[in-house]
This record gives C-alpha cells, structure tokens and sequence, in this order.
C-alpha cells in the first residue's frame, strides 16, 4: 500500500452512487516530485481519477496536498515526474483547461468588482460564452442575492462559495476542490457536499481536500493520505481497514494511525 | 485573444487606481495647460511692450542728449535681441495654442502622457494590475481559466496601453474643452496654424505617442510579470525611467538609445516647464527616427523572450 494506489473503487458511496460510471482515466500522477529550494514537499507520488468518482486528499498541515493540487493544475510545475490530464501530459494546453475546474488556496479575487462581474471576467479570460451559467452557477453556490456586490464586502463564506462557482463554471469534467469548507456555515457544508455529489453523478471527477475528516468520509469513494509529501495510503475507506460503523472519533484515530502525529521536520 | 484583451481593458478601466491615476492626469493635464497657455500669453505680451517701449526708453528726462544719442544708437540691437526672444516666446506661444485647438489638443496632450510624469503612471498602473494579481493571489482562477501566460501578459500589456489611450481622449477633451471656454478669451495666443498642418502634425504626433505608449505598456507589464511585487516593479520601473532619460543626452549615442529616439520621436520641445524640463535634450543625429527606434524595439522584444523563458522554469503562480 505504501507509496502506491490500491484501486479498489467500488462505487458504494451515499450519494449519487445509483450507477458506477464507465471507468475512464482523467487524472494520473507518476513519480512527481516537487520541492521548494532544498525542501522537498512532494516525494514520488503515484495517484489516478477516474470519471464520476469522488476522491478525498487527506493529510497534516504542511502534507504536500495543496502543492500537489497546484502541480495538476498546472499552476507549478514538478521537478520530475509526470501529470496527465485526460490523457494527455502536462504541461496544460487549452483542451485541458476547458475540463477542469479547481478551487485552490485562500480565494482571491479582485476586491472591487462584483460577484458576477468576476466571474464573467473568467469566462471572457478563456473566451467561452455565458449563456446564463454564471446565473445557474451562483444559484447553486447560494450566492444569487450577493451577485452584483462589490468583493470587497463579502464575508470569507461568502468568497469560498464564489471560489467553488468559479471551478463550477466550466462545467469541468475533473474537478479539484482544496479545502472547499473552510470558513463555510452549516449550510455552506451541505452545499459543498451536494455540489460534490451533483458533479460525480455528472461524470466528474472530484479531488477534494479538506481536514473535516467526517466530511471526506461521508463524500468520497476513495481517499489518498499524504504524510510529508508521500502517498501513505490509498484506497476505499473499506480496503484501507476502516469500519465505516465505527463513528467520526474511531475514523480520527485511524486517520493518525496511518499519516502519524507528528509534524514535518 | 479580442474577448481576453477586453475582459483586461475593462477590468483595469474599472481598477481603482486606475481611475484615482487618471483623474489625477486629467487634473495635471488641465493645470499644465493652464499655466502653458498664462504663461505664454504673458510673455508674448511683455517682449511686445518691451518693443514697443524701446524707442521711448531714451527718452528719460535724466538722460544727458549724449547719452539719450547713445541710447538710439544702441536701440536696433537691443531690438534684435528682443525679437530674438519674441520668437522663441511665439514658438512656445504657438505650441501651448495647440491646447485652445479641438484637434491640436490631441498632439498637445500626447506629449504630456509621453513625457516622464505619464509615464510614471503608466508604470504604476502595470505594477499595480499586473504584479498586484500575483501578490494578491487573484492570478491563481485567472490562470485556471487561461493556461498561456504569454498570451495573458500580452493582452494585459494591450489592456494598459488601451487604458493610456482612453485616458489621453479624455485629458485631450478636457484640455480642448478647458482652451476653447476659457483659455482662448483670457490668454491670446498665435495660431497654431492652418488646420490641415495641425491635423498633419496631430497625426504624426499621436501615431508616435501610441507607438511609445504600447512600448511603456509592454516594459511596464513584462517587469510586473517578472517581478510579481507592485512595489519591487515600480522602483524598478522608475529606476529604468530615470535611465532612459539620462541617457538621452549621451554623446554620440543618446539618439538611438531609448531615451533620445523617444523623445524625438513625439518631438518634444517646449510643451511646458513643468512636463518637459524632465528630458534632456537629446545628441542630434542626421539619421531618421524610425531607424533609430530599432533598438529599443530590438530591447523590448528581448526582454519578453527572456521573460517567455524565465516564466518555464518556474512556478505559474
């Protein structure tokens, strides 16, 4: 298991989960590596997507997840390795980009325009039409009432809920969610949690982070945990030994069982 | 590309600081045209009286008729000296009524966004949008919906350009405006010639000024982009600013260097104390200005290869 996927995807998650889809690679990561300076962040990582499944990225702060989403993403580029997205290698070309969707970091965006005018900004950037998405889109994300608000006014909810609409806008067939919770209200959660299921029952594939742990078991098929930049484990919450009867305290316990307590050196 | 180059125009026309520079351009605009056209007005005024006084100023009780033969004597050289100085004063005074002229208020304007104040702003603008979107963050969704960075630099580079073009209309139409309401009935200025010359000069002018413009516009965005620090970009913009200039006026090289074929490209001269007096006059050379410009051009497209290279090694954002 170490180091490696163990793909045993068995369709057998909550939600959305009426018809395994056609098994088809979007995303596969080989070997990469990635360091900053002499700090190594990413060490080897092996990892697939599939279509339709819903894949959770569980590990410490300072694990390697987020870093390990912005290689995918295109955003850094590894020192060696291989991503491919949709078959083909990074680096990212337009085809590709028009797939995927992503939601990375702290949301930022441009404090004096308007909800809707960001994300009509994003659609001009990549030169797709609207076509009333961006209105489907802030309704889904909840934000209708606050579109035509300066960002500038928004609360940290309301931003991680335009982020989401911004990876939701492309209609992407991989999706890379890093943390999506954070500063979310209870609603907020069940939002993200429907979204997520909404999209995998599309046919997406959803990379997710979060550190919720009882979010990305109650979501997701699969989950891959990262411990100081390596794959640990990888696998259906079933395969990797966890009793899913067992309750969120038993899933936290097993959780530090397999990444471990301690920080990166 | 046209719907990436609008969306950056829009966004930068609509960028606070964006709009805080440009008022603050049009203000300066207004209040250089003003003191141009006063100044010019009076000094055209005085020169004449002082000419016209020439002969009467012999004329003092005081003077001994030794000295008052003397004193007419000395008039005809006093006079050319003076009509030495009334020319160079209608030569400012034609160039300053360009600002009371509906279309010489174009050229008139190009020169001031050209000169160094207008370029500093075009500096701050690219440092603030370009190397801003990295230091915020907000690069990041940009760049997960358009994947070549070249082409977005290079359509923020045509949104700041674009911005300095919306920006010298509008100073144009405030000067125009400012000149034909109220400068041409308080400060009497010779013309600033025949239309056709002044749509012809026009031309020419804001031609060149646009070219210089679109050059500021691409080193302004290829330092932001390398440098993804607003701050870090402006002193390093104003750093190559003070460089250009200073090197204008070296001997026997100031003309093909940036500095001297820019300036004689928007054909500066006398526009106002306060713009002009920050570019040196340049090493004149016999050879034509297009030729001489290659260069810089040669340097900027260097630079953005360089910055096209340097951008594969590393991180995006």
């Amino acid at each position: 298991m170490i180091g490696r996927e163990h793909h045993t995807h068995a369709c057998s998650h909550e939600l959305g989960a009426n018809a395994c889809p056609p098994k088809m690679s979007v995303l596969s990561c080989h070997e990469v590596t990635k360091g900053f300076r002499k700090h190594s962040v990413l060490e080897g990582v092996h990892l697939s997507l599939e279509a339709g499944e819903i894949v959770g990225l569980l590990g410490l702060n300072g694990a390697g997840k987020t870093t390990l989403m912005r290689v995918i993403t295109g955003l850094s580029t590894p020192d060696s390795g291989e991503v491919r997205l949709f078959g083909e290698a990074l680096p990212m070309r337009p085809r590709q980009l028009d797939r995927l969707g992503a939601a990375l970091d702290a949301p930022a965006f441009h404090r004096w325009s308007t909800g809707r005018a960001m994300l009509r900004t994003l659609l001009d950037t990549a030169g797709l039409p609207d076509g009333g998405r961006i209105a489907r889109t802030l309704e889904r994300v909840g934000l209708t009432g606050a579109a035509d608000r300066r960002l500038g006014t928004y609360s940290q909810g309301m931003r991680q809920r335009l982020a989401i609409a911004s990876a939701l806008l492309k209609q992407p067939d991989l999706l890379i969610l890093d943390e999506p919770t954070n500063g979310l209200d209870p609603e907020g959660l069940r939002m993200v949690r429907r979204i997520v299921a909404e999209e995998a029952a599309r046919g997406a594939a959803v990379l997710v982070s979060s550190h919720q742990l009882d979010e990305i078991q109650r979501i997701c098929h699969r989950v891959i945990m990262l411990a100081q930049g390596r794959v640990v484990a990888a696998g259906t919450l079933d395969a990797l030994g966890y009793d899913p009867e067992s309750g969120p305290a038993a899933f936290e316990d097993w959780f530090f069982g397999l990444v471990g307590n301690g920080a990166r050196p | 590309m046209n719907r990436l180059v609008r969306a950056e125009t829009r966004r930068l026309l609509r960028h606070p600081l964006g709009l805080t520079l440009a008022a603050l351009f049009v203000l300066g605009s207004l209040y250089c045209a003003w003191v141009s056209q006063s100044m010019a007005s009076y000094n055209i005024t005085q020169v004449q009286a002082n000419l016209d006084f020439l002969p009467e100023s012999c004329d003092s009780p005081r003077n001994t008729p030794e000295q008052k033969a003397g004193c007419l004597a000395e008039v005809p050289l006093q006079a050319v000296g003076l009509e030495r100085i009334q020319d160079r004063f209608t030569a400012e005074g034609v160039r300053a009524a360009q600002a009371q002229h509906p279309v010489g208020s174009l050229l008139w304007t190009v020169r001031l966004l050209t000169s160094v104040p207008g370029l500093v702003l075009l500096v701050m603008v690219a440092a603030f949008s370009v190397a801003g979107e990295w230091s915020r963050g907000s690069i990041v969704p940009i760049l997960l919906y358009e994947s070549r960075l070249g082409r977005l630099l290079a359509a923020k580079a045509l949104a700041v350009w674009a911005w300095s073009l919306v920006l010298l209309c509008v100073s144009a139409a405030a000067t125009a405006a400012f000149g034909l309401l109220y400068g041409r009935g308080a400060y009497p200025l010779p013309s600033p010639g025949a239309l056709g010359t002044v749509l012809a000069d026009t031309a020419l002018g804001v031609l060149a000024g646009a070219a210089v413009l679109a050059g500021a516009a691409a080193v302004a965005v290829a330092l932001g982009a390398l440098l993804r620090q607003p701050m870090r970009t402006f002193l390093a913009g104003m750093l190559l600013l003070v460089l250009v200039v200073r090197t204008s006026a070296a001997p026997g090289l100031g003309a093909w260097l940036p500095g001297g074929a820019l300036a004689d490209l928007v054909g500066f001269g006398a526009v106002d104390g306060v713009w002009d007096h920050f570019w040196i006059s340049t090493d004149p050379s016999t050879a034509p200005v297009l030729l001489r410009v290659l260069p810089t051009l040669a340097l900027i497209g260097l630079l953005w290869l360089g910055l096209d290279r340097f951008n594969r090694t590393r991180d995006r954002a």
